[in-house]
């Protein structure tokens, strides 16, 4: 069982390597298949990050338009999706520091609420206020592992630490949502 | 009260878990934390439907974006730009005043009993009480000159001669200063001064180092370094007068 799923990985990693040289080659469509790959993992990390869904897209655009220029300088010594996670890990936690500016900076009456308003049957005020209270990177940890269900070992290429630092990160993130969440009751 | 660790790692498992069963069993060790497991029960149970129910939306099709320069790189060109220009206007206007610091020739008129005429091209230059003609160009002490000069103390003559061809005169003890009257016509400087010699009976010794000591004594057997090439000579004494 475990030899046909360490060969199912090798084959994904191949075939990313092989997407990748295919696309440095000049193969457009090579390209068009790694971004529907990857496509609603880097859209979690973004949305998971910034909370307001407009924004997330917007930012997976900017994240796939910078690994479309720099696909060249990947060096394949890491996996591909590390790299895409990394690039839209740092490039999603940048944008939120500069919608936090944006928000600062309009009218009080234009200011968007603290809470998401997002609308649909997903919505929770208590959880999107505490996490919106959340510092992104803290953010993005608890996404990562309670909705996209990463493993630590994955939330720890990601973000380009070790797995027991990527533990107590997690933990210590988990505590700081908790007060947030708790506070929402008092 | 703090809940001690080991309770609150186990908390957090049963509650990120979930099974009624790990449920059941915390309850039934540790029944004074119940209410706290319950509420981080309820918390992860939200917070996992808020992360189920969310929806991707659509796809959109990928479109590179066009590469919009951040205001720091226009920033830095143009800092750039300021910085070519600043440079080369200090270099042009350094140059100038280098240019303007050069002694010159005209300058003379004012603290010289020179007068200035506009270059000869041909025929006696005009005479004036003293007349130099020179190229304000080349005043080095190789310079072919043109000059005349009109009753004037000889050391005076030598300095102006020596301020002409850029050069430095140091004089020696018990030089004589008469009036003289002297013109050359296509002389260098330092051809002048040993012409001026032979006459007046000074030697001028060139030092190296720009500068000409003038010795009141002319040594018979010293030789020209070579024949002037100059067109024509003249020198007179006017008024013998003591020596300095």
């Amino acid at each position: 069982m475990s030899v046909v799923l360490e060969k199912s990985a090798l084959l994904a990693l191949d075939e990313d390597h092989l997407l990748v040289d295919r696309f440095n080659a000049g193969d457009e469509a090579a390209f068009e298949r790694l971004y529907t790959k990857y496509y609603d993992k880097t859209y979690s990390i973004a949305r998971g990050v910034l909370l307001d869904s407009e924004d997330a897209s917007d930012t997976v655009q900017e994240i796939f338009t910078l690994v479309y220029r720099h696909l060249g300088r990947f060096d394949h010594r890491s996996k591909f999706s590390t790299w895409l996670y990394r690039i839209a890990v740092n490039r999603s936690i940048q944008e939120s520091r500069r919608a936090r500016y944006r928000y600062k900076h309009v009218p009080l009456t234009e200011a968007i609420p603290e809470t998401p308003t997002e609308a649909g049957p997903h919505r929770d005020p208590k959880i999107q206020t505490a996490l919106a209270k959340m510092r992104p990177a803290d953010r993005l940890l608890i996404t990562l592992f309670y909705w996209e269900e990463l493993s630590l070992q994955d939330i720890a290429q990601t973000l380009g630490c070790n797995a027991n630092a990527a533990k107590t990160r997690l933990y210590r993130a988990r505590e700081r949502f908790r007060e947030h969440y708790e506070s929402e009751d008092a | 009260m703090k809940t001690p660790r080991e309770i609150d790692e186990w908390m957090w498992l049963v509650a990120e878990d979930g099974s009624s069963e790990a449920v059941r069993e915390f309850e039934r060790r540790y029944p004074g934390h119940t209410l706290e497991l319950h509420r981080r029960l309820e918390m992860m149970e939200r917070l996992r439907k808020v992360g189920r129910a969310r929806s991707l939306g659509e796809r959109p099709r990928f479109a590179p974006r066009m590469n919009r320069p951040a205001p720091w790189q226009w920033m830095g060109g143009l800092a750039c730009l300021l910085l070519i220009g600043g440079v080369s206007y200090f270099a042009t206007l350094r140059l100038s005043t280098k240019a303007k610091a050069l002694p010159a020739p005209a300058s003379m008129a004012h603290t010289s009993p020179w007068n200035e005429t506009p270059p000869q091209t041909g025929g006696t230059p005009v005479t004036a009480n003293m007349t130099r003609v020179a190229s304000p160009a080349e005043p080095t002490p190789n310079a072919q000159n043109t000059v005349r000069m009109e009753a004037v103390e000889l050391r005076t003559a030598l300095e102006l001669l020596a301020a002409q061809g850029q050069i430095r005169l140091q004089f020696a003890p018990d030089m004589p200063n008469p009036t003289i009257r002297f013109s050359y016509t296509g002389y260098s400087t330092m051809e002048m001064l040993e012409d001026l010699g032979r006459h007046l009976g000074f030697t001028p010794f060139d030092q190296g180092d720009g500068t000409i000591l003038i010795v009141p004594a002319i040594d018979p057997n010293r030789r020209l370094a070579q024949a002037h090439g100059g067109q024509n000579g003249e020198v007179a004494i006017l008024t013998e007068s003591e020596t300095r």
